[in-house]
């Protein structure tokens, strides 16, 4: 063997030696996954607890509900201690735990959820109700699709500590017929018959920020409905959703995980949830809804 | 360090043998080396003394200077890979500086002709440790995709890795696209990328010469934490006018060469022929089909050889793609993207031990979509301006030290808006003076020992933040067929880049700033490389790099308004080691390499995946290519290229859930619970094959017709997996192809 190749053969064994990874596999075990979401003003909202099923089986909440936890969902205060407990109790017809009493959720103010499991695991989680605010003023209840003249309306500002509010636009048609689709979501459903108009019956923006809005001298917002966002001619009802940080986080983590982004095609991270010791959403809302005709 | 290299550069001048007593007899020898046929220069050819081993090779510019010969009587001899070898016998008196300007001719393959070459004839500079040259000539000869590409030429070569067969991006020893900082005459090029990725800007007819530093690259470059592409149009033809024209399937091209008095001139022009095609599809209703789609670049150079000593060129390089495309009933796209830059350089040869280089660059990359869905129109304004002045200084003041020095000052500006229902949504602009210098010294103690030492210098305005780069790299010859080579530096980057594999279409720069600091590296780099028998390279090298302060824009941010610029970021870090093998047969009827590539990159966000290390998506453990050039006829030419590569990493959802009482919408949430990123997708190979005959079109020019086929056999490679959740609260997951068929490729060159 000659120098060269000695010198090589060195160099490639040392150097193949070095390669190791330090990647482990991620255990299959179930996960548990809360869905619960407060609405300021509201009673207190349902709670589903169920657990993840595998990715090549069929996910059925009902099916995979967990029935036997212990549940409560506290109110706190500013040092996070327990202003009031609101104990929670498994629903047969519903397969959620429901409020055992009657409670309203209050604007600006902290819940913290704890789900204690048979097996002993703890499931919680917290959440800051965002600021109530209210509709001041519609420039109309009735517009001509895609016209230059879109619906706006004044809203107060809703209070979000450490951050600005961050808003997620629903239209809810009233009178939901496939006749009455506009032409980007008829396109979008396609021609098979029959036409399955579930998921379009409510859209939703992406989260917005508030700053995305003008800010008028009373301080209110002006907020216009962007067409895209009316799936239905007719009438329809607008809900403005301030949104809570683990809603935020959820909604904008999901999204990524449907697509997009600047992950690379196969790339999928898990979603952002705040759940500690399972996955889900403990989230919160204050929302505003106003009605109106959309014409042709 | 920074102590250790200023002693060194210090002690190194004022030991210089240039204060010899003697040294007032040594003589220089100094000149450019041309290629016969078109006068062109050649960049790295090699200029050997053949009595003592004293060399050098060409600069960027064409030219040598050997400094501190004893007078005397040398052979001089000049070699360049696909020249013939020159001869010149010379001698030299006390003291003189001789100016001796060398044509090279080209070596043209002649059935049954025996071609002599030199014992262990190397170009020296080609064989530092991390660099890479890759000649025209073998990336027009590669089999490609509709167009020969020097990207994807590149990603043949060890430590370069592709994403994928759809995207040309450099992914180099580690690094994503954007820590390769790209020239083109010493500009930088933004956005190198036509058909949203699927292949570079860099048309193979105007390029003379590409140059990569994979990493540990001198002083005289900075700004990227990786690697360096450094490209280099044709000056044009300096001994009579020629031209080409190829067409293609995707785009045809013409470039003319042409000597005036005083230089020369080229301009190339490349320009897509889809349109009949597109013509063709819509009129049979086939969804999916753009309005309107078309790309092209114009290439030029004009050049003026004012005096003896000083060279003037301009030079300039603009491209575009647009595309219309209705994607639905009520929607549809607009997009314009593309990238103009222009330098004008002056070489200066103030005396045979001092040269110098001065260029004034123009860059500017633009990208401005439109959407329009449902009546609701969305639309960014994306520019980048980047104005620079950058000097280079190279002075010989001994055989034993070649001293390096310069400057690169300019200005960069970014520009960011977005416009959503007509409402102005996200306006950023930052315009950052930037401001870098280097000092080199490339020391040889004996012809055995050859050490670089090196500082680089950074200033960059948005954020105000200065940075100092050593570097330093050792090589020892112990005997004319091995280098022994080490080398280390620590760089710095300033800008970051948001992109997409599918698409690259609407990059955006963003860069440092209060709150965002730049990112740096440490690389570590070391190798062998020997010439076991004459015209066979095996290289060996190793390296580590570290990542640290990676910014990059938070991929979860759906919404950048009112957001402090801090906030736009993500910071983290990480690293990449890796080994890579290089066996190489530059000449002869049967040529090419094969080159093994084990690597290994990880990443790091806090917050994200819980902090864990993960593989991004282009960590793959083993990459083998193999390139072979057959020219086994007078006529015929045979290529065939075969890559292998071990699985690229993915996530691969192990469970998965639903949120069914959305407040929000009608729609119900899925979600899937992955490890991320810790699967690995099959493994990868193709192979692909070309022909090309060569010869005389009806006695009026030369031709070249090139047959190819990419995916020989047909391996359907996974690009990656599509989970798509059904109505029956299944997952489908559906695998997305990369070249899944045999792939044809035509075309036909002609030479006047």
């Amino acid at each position: 063997m000659n120098p060269s190749a000695r010198l090589l053969s060195v160099f490639i064994a040392v150097t193949m030696l070095v390669g190791c990874d330090g990647l482990g596999t991620s255990p299959d075990a179930p996960v548990t996954v809360v869905e619960a979401y407060l609405v300021a003003g509201q009673p207190m909202p349902s709670v589903r607890l169920s657990r993840t099923a595998p990715v090549n089986d069929t996910y059925d909440a009902t099916e995979l509900a967990i029935r036997d936890a212990q549940l409560a969902i506290d109110e706190l205060d500013s040092a996070d201690q327990v202003v009031e407990s609101t104990p929670f109790v498994f629903d047969e017809s519903t397969g959620a735990y429901v409020p055992s009493v009657g409670v309203d959720v209050a604007p600006s103010t902290k819940y913290a959820l704890r789900a204690t499991l048979a097996d002993g695991s703890v499931v919680s989680s917290v959440t800051t109700v965002p600021g109530d605010f209210e509709l001041r003023r519609i420039n109309t209840t009735s517009a001509v699709y895609q016209s230059p003249d879109q619906v706006e309306v004044d809203v107060t500002r809703s209070a979000a500590p450490g951050r600005q509010a961050i808003f997620v636009f629903s239209v809810q048609s009233l009178d939901p017929r496939v006749e009455s689709l506009t032409p980007l979501y008829a396109d979008f459903l396609g021609d098979d018959e029959p036409v399955d108009l579930s998921d379009v019956l409510i859209t939703e923006s992406p989260p917005i920020n508030e700053q995305n809005y003008d800010v008028n001298s009373d301080g209110t917002l002006t907020v216009r409905l962007p067409w895209i966002a009316v799936a239905f001619y007719g009438p329809n009802r607008i809900l403005s959703s301030a949104i809570d940080d683990n809603l935020y986080d959820f909604l904008r983590s999901q999204a990524v995980q449907q697509g997009g982004s600047t992950f690379s095609p196969g790339e999928i991270p898990n979603v952002i949830s705040h759940v500690e010791g399972g996955t889900g959403i403990f989230g919160s809302l204050a929302q505003i809804s106003i009605e109106i005709d959309v014409l042709r | 360090m920074y102590r250790l290299l200023a002693v060194f550069l210090v002690a190194a001048l004022i030991n210089s043998p240039a204060a010899d007593a003697d040294a007032q007899d040594r003589a220089t020898l100094s000149g450019f080396v041309t290629d016969a046929s078109t006068g062109e220069t050649l960049i790295l050819a090699n200029v050997v003394l053949a009595v003592g081993e004293i060399g050098a090779a060409t600069n960027t510019a064409g030219y040598y200077s050997i400094a501190g010969i004893p007078p005397g009587t040398y052979d001089v001899t000049v070699t360049y890979i696909g020249f013939r070898e020159y001869r010149e016998r010379v001698t030299l008196a006390p003291g003189e500086a001789r100016r001796l300007n060398i044509s090279l001719e080209p070596e043209i393959f002649e059935a049954g002709e025996v071609i002599v070459t030199t014992e262990r004839e190397e170009q020296e500079e080609i064989r530092r440790i991390g660099v890479a040259q890759l000649s025209t000539n073998q990336v027009k000869r590669v089999p490609a995709l509709l167009e020969p590409d020097v990207f994807r030429s590149l990603q043949l070569l060890p430590g370069v890795k592709a994403a994928s067969d759809y995207s040309s991006g450099l992914y180099i020893r580690g690094g994503s696209p954007d820590q390769t900082l790209i020239l083109l005459d010493r500009t930088t090029v933004y956005n190198p990328s036509h058909f949203f990725g699927f292949f570079s800007t860099f048309n193979p007819d105007a390029v003379k010469d590409v140059r990569l530093y994979k990493g540990g690259y001198p002083a005289e470059y900075g700004g990227r934490l990786a690697s360096v592409v450094d490209i280099y149009n044709k000056d044009g033809n300096r001994v009579e006018r020629d031209g080409s024209l190829s067409v293609g399937l995707l785009a045809s091209r013409a470039i003319i060469e042409s000597p005036y008095s005083r230089g020369s001139a080229m301009l190339a022009v490349r320009r897509s022929t889809l349109e009949p095609l597109l013509a063709v599809l819509q009129n049979q209703d086939i969804d999916g089909i753009p309005e309107q789609f078309f790309f092209y670049d114009v290439n030029g150079k004009v050049n003026l050889d004012a005096t003896e000593n000083d060279r003037l060129s301009v030079s300039f390089y603009t491209g575009k793609d647009q595309l219309r495309l209705p994607f639905a009933d009520d929607a549809s796209v607009d997009l314009k993207y593309g990238n103009f830059t222009a330098s004008a350089n002056w070489t200066h040869i103030f005396s045979d031990k001092l040269f110098s280089n001065f260029t004034l660059t123009s860059s500017r990359y633009f990208s401005l979509p439109l959407f329009n869905i449902g009546g609701t129109e969305f639309e960014r304004d994306n520019r980048v301006y980047d104005i620079s002045a950058k000097g280079d200084f190279e002075f010989l003041p001994s055989e034993q030290h070649a001293i390096r020095a310069g400057f690169w000052s300019g200005n960069f500006t970014f520009r960011l808006q977005d416009i959503f229902d007509a409402q102005p949504t996200l306006g950023e602009r930052i315009q950052s003076f930037y401001a870098a210098g280097y000092l080199e010294d490339v020391y040889k103690p004996t012809p055995q020992w050859t050490v670089r030492a090196g500082v680089r210098g950074n200033y960059f305005g948005s954020g105000r933040f200065l940075r100092l780069e050593p570097r330093l790299s050792i090589e020892h010859q112990p005997s004319p067929a091995i280098r022994l080579q080490a080398g280390y530096g620590r760089y710095y980057q300033f800008v970051t880049l948001i992109t997409s594999e599918l698409f690259s279409g609407s990059d955006i720069w963003l860069t440092t700033d209060d709150g965002v600091p730049p990112a740096y590296g440490d690389q570590f780099v070391a190798g062998v490389k020997t010439q076991p028998v004459n015209n066979l390279n095996v290289d060996f090298e190793v390296y580590y790099r570290s990542m640290e302060q990676l910014f990059e824009l938070d991929p979860f941010l759906p919404d950048a308004a009112g957001l402090d610029y801090p906030e736009l970021f993500r910071f983290g870090r990480g690293f990449a080691y890796g080994s890579e093998v290089l066996i190489e047969r530059q000449k002869g009827r049967i040529n090419g390499f094969a080159g093994y590539t084990f690597g290994v990159t990880r990443r790091r966000f806090p917050g994200f995946e819980n902090g864990k290390l993960y593989a991004p998506k282009y960590d793959r453990r083993h990459d083998l290519n193999i390139v072979a050039n057959f020219d086994l006829f007078r006529r015929w030419r045979f290529t065939g290229v075969f890559a292998y590569g071990s699985g690229q990493a993915y996530t691969e959802p192990s469970r998965q859930f639903k949120l069914i009482d959305n407040p929000l919408g009608s729609s119900v949430k899925d979600a899937v619970w992955s490890p991320f990123n810790e699967a690995r997708l099959p493994a990868y190979h193709r192979l692909d094959l070309g022909i090309s005959r060569v010869g005389r079109f009806f006695g009026f020019a030369d031709y070249e017709l090139q047959v190819q086929v990419l995916n020989v056999y047909s391996r359907r490679n996974v690009w990656f997996y599509f989970y798509d959740f059904e109505d029956d609260n299944t997952i489908d997951r559906t695998e997305i192809p990369q070249i899944p068929v045999p792939i044809p490729n035509l075309s036909l060159t002609l030479k006047f």
